[in-house]
């Protein structure tokens, strides 16, 4: 189930980042952090959304005439 | 412009891979060698032909390396040289917006060819053909696979922060930018914002989240290597996703400030309306000014009517509203030599920076070949409480010649000023005006505008 995990991962990195408590301000390794959280977060929702959308044309894929052909797996979307 | 003996540009100093220097009256840029195999890559790349065919970079020729003013150089380039140069705290939000979706069209542009911004600066942007481009040749960077935007922390400081105020708060608050010019600092902005701002995925990340972590890693010691190997690019790509989307969502209407709907509720009637636009072409075609300021220009009517003789214009207002008007209607019609910019001229944009020398102030950045004050007297003279005397001197400065209308004191615009005053201004007169613009111009024409008591001069200073 590598949407939900995502998701789950998307959901964790979020909290941490809220309790981030308040101290100096320093411009450089801070920004550069929450970029990295931020892509991380981006990088998951995106591979949840392809995987959803995956799951939604296997299910319900067979009552149509013709599954499309190229939809991408989570972890290829995200490379 | 102010340079040092040797040419080069006091606000050009920080940047190890070279600087911008001026030789009789041209600007060039010395590139340094530790620059030169970035240069190469973005001329050899196909990166400089894709952004100059999209007027996102600045395009520029070689020249003789022999200019270059200091030693260390692998290169001079001339650019193309611009018109005016103008400042992120006078440009009106749809201005600083475009320029931030240029900026991000740039980095992600240059990812594509293997290179990436090493910053984000707003100062980097500049209006040149009606568009907002790139003008520094110097910003890239070879993309170094697995780390993050170095320029992200800028961005959000000079684009997206104060956008989000404009937006959110109140349009006035981009003169923040003249105090802060490494732009906004986050924490003030996220204090600044409204809460509900919170709830917008792209402000929560790119603001208020920002902000904590900046406070939450001050201590840090972690430096650029460490950083290898932590982003993949796919994931970068959707971080300027986001910041794009963010940016696209964010608007502002201009239809609420006073000024933005004067246009509209003329002082004039249509025939006094006519004869002004006329007299003004014909005062404008007399003198064959090479530039043209508008002081007071509100939406750009008359600014419209100095650019249509295809000089560069800047036209100048206090009000962001009448500004961002200004601006729209200049990018729907293509219109490329026009500069609407938002200044006081009551108190106009001072020089800042390091040695006060890095952002030259508004009148360093004359003299213009013609100035234009169109129903501007009235307001400098009364509402801020100046002699004739002194807006003559202002005037003088600015320019060589003098476009200007005086707003007699029984017109209702005057009378609506005077209504509040607890003093009269007796030497608010024609006789007053002319005799006090006399000592330091020559009135070369005037004219009565057609069903109206207003008056228009041409002047040239003595």
């Amino acid at each position: 189930m590598p949407g939900v995990a995502a998701v789950g991962v998307c959901v964790g990195l979020l909290t941490t980042a809220l309790l981030v408590g308040r101290r100096y301000i320093d411009p450089g390794s801070g920004s550069f952090a929450i970029q990295i959280i931020i892509a991380a977060v981006l990088g998951g929702l995106l591979t949840a959304r392809l995987w959803l959308r995956h799951m939604f044309w296997r299910v319900f894929g067979r009552w149509r005439r013709s599954e499309p052909e190229d939809q991408p797996s989570g972890e290829e979307a995200d490379r | 412009m102010n340079s040092g003996a040797d040419g080069r540009l006091p606000g050009s100093f920080r940047d190890p891979a070279g600087f911008v220097f001026q030789r009789d009256g041209t600007y060039f840029r010395q590139v340094n060698h530790s620059y030169a195999a970035t240069l190469a890559t973005l001329m050899e790349s196909g990166l400089y032909g894709k952004l100059t065919e999209q007027g996102l970079l600045l395009p520029h020729e070689t020249a003789d390396p022999g200019l270059a003013p200091e030693p260390g150089a692998a290169a001079v380039i001339r650019p193309t040289q611009l018109t005016f140069i103008s400042y992120p705290f006078e440009w009106s939000f749809s201005q600083l917006r475009a320029s931030a979706l240029t900026t991000l069209r740039v980095q992600r542009l240059a990812l594509a060819f293997g290179l990436s911004l090493k910053d984000a600066s707003a100062y980097n942007i500049q209006l040149s053909e009606g568009r907002p481009t790139l003008i520094d040749t110097l910003s890239f960077e070879p993309y170094e696979p697995g780390l993050p935007w170095v320029g992200y922390r800028q961005f959000c400081q000079h684009f997206l922060a104060p956008l989000a105020l404009l937006a959110y708060r109140d349009v006035r608050l981009g003169r923040l930018l003249q105090s802060h010019l490494d732009g906004l600092p986050l924490d003030m902005a996220a204090r600044l914002l409204p809460w509900r701002t919170r709830l917008r995925p792209g402000l929560l990340m790119h603001v208020h989240l920002h902000s904590r972590a900046q406070a939450r890693h001050a201590d840090s010691t972690r430096d650029r290597e460490s950083l290898k190997g932590r982003m993949s690019r796919r994931r970068l790509e959707a971080v300027l996703e986001s910041l794009e989307s963010t940016v696209r969502k964010l608007s502002w209407n201009p239809g609420d400030t006073p000024w933005a709907s004067y246009g509209d509720q003329s002082s004039y009637s249509d025939a006094g309306q006519a004869d002004k636009e006329r007299l003004v072409a014909e005062y404008l075609t007399q003198v064959e000014a090479a530039s043209v300021w508008d002081l007071g220009g509100n939406v750009g009517i008359f600014s419209r009517i100095a650019a249509a003789t295809g000089v560069p214009v800047v036209s100048i207002d206090s009000d962001p509203g009448a500004v961002d008007m200004n601006y729209r209607r200049m990018v729907e019609a293509g219109e490329r030599t026009l500069f609407p910019i938002v200044a006081d001229l009551a108190s106009p944009s001072p020089a800042l920076g390091w040695d006060n020398r890095e952002v030259r102030s508004l009148t360093e950045r004359g003299p213009a070949g013609l100035v234009m004050a169109l129903a501007l007297v009235h307001h400098l003279a009364i509402g801020n409480n100046t002699s004739f005397e002194r807006l003559a001197r202002f005037f003088a400065s600015l320019g060589r010649h003098l476009l200007i209308e005086f707003v007699p004191p029984d017109d209702p615009m005057v009378r609506r000023l005077l209504a509040m005053r607890n003093h009269t201004f007796p030497w608010y007169t024609q006789e007053g005006f002319e005799a006090a613009f006399a000592r330091l111009f020559r009135i070369e024409r005037s004219d009565g505008i057609a069903d109206s008591p207003r008056r228009l001069y041409l002047m040239r200073s003595l």
